[in-house]
């Protein structure tokens, strides 16, 4: 059996130098959760992308569950362990967690993403009644929408979204086990005759406007751009992680740096929206090319 | 001609929905018919949606030609913003 201690986010990259060594299925994994006192919504797919991948390939996975009475009880409540044990394929319920105002932790795609973002948008709005939350639909399909086109993921995409109310910020995360950005905007570069960039480099390359890898005929890219405009106005917070690379960006400032999750494959979009600068949901535009100064 | 999108899709996040607003828009398109198109009661629409709607009319038609037989009204601010976005970062050919 391999245990695989697992006590904060760098952790989990143990977790995919194991997916990288390609294990067999007459291979067991314990999870040894004991000392991780804290998830939050990305950490919650960091564990679970991994453990349906190894479910995928029939090897056997056991939990040895966090020490902290509170950390059991939030996993408890958002239902992590019996997700990970029936493995949907598609979201067959959809059932809000009021306890920890919370989505559930779902497998969706763009064909199945429609009902997850009307029940999510119903949810919130009942926390936050006279505020416009479109900028929530926009920023899960955008990122459903990029993982079925760019990201050739073996699991599809997994999403989970939690409501901070002290904070009054909703944090919804996508991620999935693709190729990751960096590879797919590489492997357009290269078609292109064009330098290879670090990883770094090219999730910057993917977030401008004018760039795309344009995988499909149909698909421009700025899907990323636009969730980045958005960011800027709203002054939200988005966390990619994406094969080596890792961006942050903060109230228009955009910072990057090296996964400390290392080996990881991937990609795993983290926004924090921040309510209170959210529109009012009255508010009607009346004449777009005048006021867009086209 | 006013056109609800409501009517014609049944979300605005998918390339198929988008290529179905743009199958309804085109027949306008070729007559060089005027529309109103009203975002009442629509959600926000994606990059996906939009490449395979407005993508290839501005494409097939150019933008100039667009903003001259296209009127957008009903829209939230976000929906407005969305739309803002799309216009600037694209290869607006005239």
């Amino acid at each position: 059996m391999i245990t695989l201690t697992l006590s904060s986010r760098s952790d989990f990259s143990k977790v995919f130098q194991l997916i990288n060594s390609d294990l067999s299925s007459d291979n067991e994994i314990m999870y040894d959760l004991t000392n991780f006192s804290f998830f939050e919504p990305i950490d919650i797919l960091l564990f679970t992308m991994p453990v349906i991948y190894f479910k995928n390939k029939k090897v056997l996975q056991r939990y040895r569950h966090p020490l902290k009475q509170q950390t059991r009880s939030y996993l408890s409540d958002i239902g992590l362990f019996e997700f990970c044990k029936t493995n949907f394929q598609e979201p067959i319920t959809i059932e809000e967690i009021h306890s920890r105002s919370a989505m559930p932790l779902r497998r969706i795609t763009p064909v199945t993403m429609n009902d997850y973002i009307f029940r999510a948008q119903r949810y919130f709005s009942n926390h936050c009644p006279l505020k416009d939350l479109s900028f929530l639909n926009l920023t899960i399909s955008e990122l459903i929408n990029n993982v079925k086109d760019h990201a050739e993921s073996p699991i599809d995409a997994y999403i989970f979204c939690q409501l901070y109310p002290r904070l009054n910020i909703i944090k919804v995360v996508v991620g999935d086990l693709g190729i990751g950005i960096p590879t797919a905007v590489n492997a357009y570069r290269e078609s292109r005759k064009e330098s290879i960039l670090s990883d770094i480099e090219a999730i910057i390359w993917a977030i401008d406007q004018n760039t795309s890898t344009k995988s499909h005929p149909h698909n421009r890219g700025k899907g990323l751009n636009n969730l980045f405009e958005f960011i800027k106005y709203n002054r939200s917070i988005i966390n990619i992680y994406s094969n080596k690379g890792l961006l942050l960006a903060s109230k228009g400032r955009t910072t990057s740096f090296l996964n400390n999750i290392r080996d990881f494959q991937g990609t795993l979009i983290q926004m924090e929206i921040n309510i209170d600068n959210l529109p009012d949901i009255s508010n009607i535009e009346d004449d777009f090319w005048e006021q867009a100064q086209f | 001609m006013k056109l609800f999108i409501k009517d014609i899709v049944k979300d605005t996040y998918t390339n198929a929905s988008g290529y179905a607003l743009l199958i309804a828009l085109q027949y306008y398109f070729r007559d060089g018919q005027q529309i109103t198109l009203s975002f009442k009661d629509t959600t926000p629409t994606s990059t996906s949606f939009l490449n395979s709607s407005v993508g290839e009319l501005l494409d097939q038609y150019g933008f100039s030609k667009f903003k001259s037989l296209v009127k957008f009204v009903d829209m939230t601010v976000t929906q407005s913003q969305v739309l803002k976005n799309y216009f600037h970062s694209g290869d607006l050919k005239s």
